[in-house]
């Protein structure tokens, strides 16, 4: 149903006056979003109907637990993302390994010449019989 | 908040079951064996073997290993080779490779004389084949 504006400022003075039940003024803040109501008439009650709706947001009991959610689901992210840092960065290092060990010692050596002497050792063995 | 950890725990997971040669019983003697005086372990992961196209060389050389050193390695290396899809045993040295997995071989190479043991872990594309032509000489 469509109203006249001078019906919406009078309902707009009954509000300011505590004079108007609860569907109407859940009729008068969906006026107040529409294009109708882009007038400087209802600029008071805009404003005032907006506090009130974003102070009863954040005080309501279900705020809190939103937020500690929020914040929850963020601690979580930054500890995946520092998770999967490690896990690329240990894989890295690992892909670039190069290490001699002597008694559980690390040693300066070049490994590289060890793999080849070793391998070479495995196939040039006596009885060598390749397949 | 639950679903984010058990993304966690599946990545840790993952990355746990991607290190190389857990699983292997070989992988006791890397861990007990290496820190002996006459051992020599060598490492090289991928970045220093692409041009053999392998992903990981392990090994473990000990020098005059003790009867209980190498009945230890013996050991270990018959029970991985228990589950090995190929063997080339000679009086020299013993390959086997075990089960291949997304394009990838698993190799272990042992060889005991009475101066010296040798136990080598190798993963990589390159066939045995291959590996073969990279080291003979």
């Amino acid at each position: 149903m469509k109203h006249e504006l001078s019906y919406w400022e009078a309902l707009a003075e009954r509000y300011f006056s505590a004079e108007t039940t609860d569907e109407e003024e859940a009729l008068l803040r969906s006026f107040l979003c529409s294009k109708e109501a882009q007038d400087s008439r209802f600029d008071e009650v805009r404003a005032t109907v907006s506090y009130l709706h974003v102070c009863r947001q954040s005080l309501s009991p279900d705020a809190a637990p939103a937020r500690r959610e929020k914040v929850g689901l963020l601690l979580a992210i930054a500890a995946s993302l520092c998770i999967a840092f490690f896990l690329g960065w240990y894989q890295y290092r690992q892909n670039n390994i190069s290490s001699v060990r002597v008694a559980g010692e690390n040693v300066e050596a070049d490994a590289s010449l060890l793999m080849q002497r070793q391998m070479a050792e495995m196939f040039n063995t006596p009885d060598h019989s390749d397949r | 908040m639950k679903r984010i950890l058990l993304f966690i725990l599946m990545l840790l997971g993952i990355h746990i079951c991607m290190l190389a040669q857990k699983g292997l019983a070989i992988q006791s003697a890397f861990d007990e064996l290496a820190v002996r005086q006459n051992a020599t372990e060598v490492v090289m992961g991928a970045g220093k073997l692409k041009k053999y196209r392998l992903r990981l060389f392990h090994s473990l050389e000990m020098k005059c290993p003790s009867p209980a050193e190498r009945r230890r390695i013996e050991t270990l290396v018959q029970t991985d080779a228990a589950q090995a899809i190929l063997r080339e045993e000679t009086a020299g040295h013993r390959i086997y490779e075990l089960q291949q997995r997304k394009g990838m071989h698993y190799y272990i190479f042992y060889r005991c004389t009475e101066q010296s043991l040798s136990l080598i872990y190798i993963e990589g594309k390159a066939s045995l084949k291959q590996i073969k032509s990279y080291f003979l000489k």
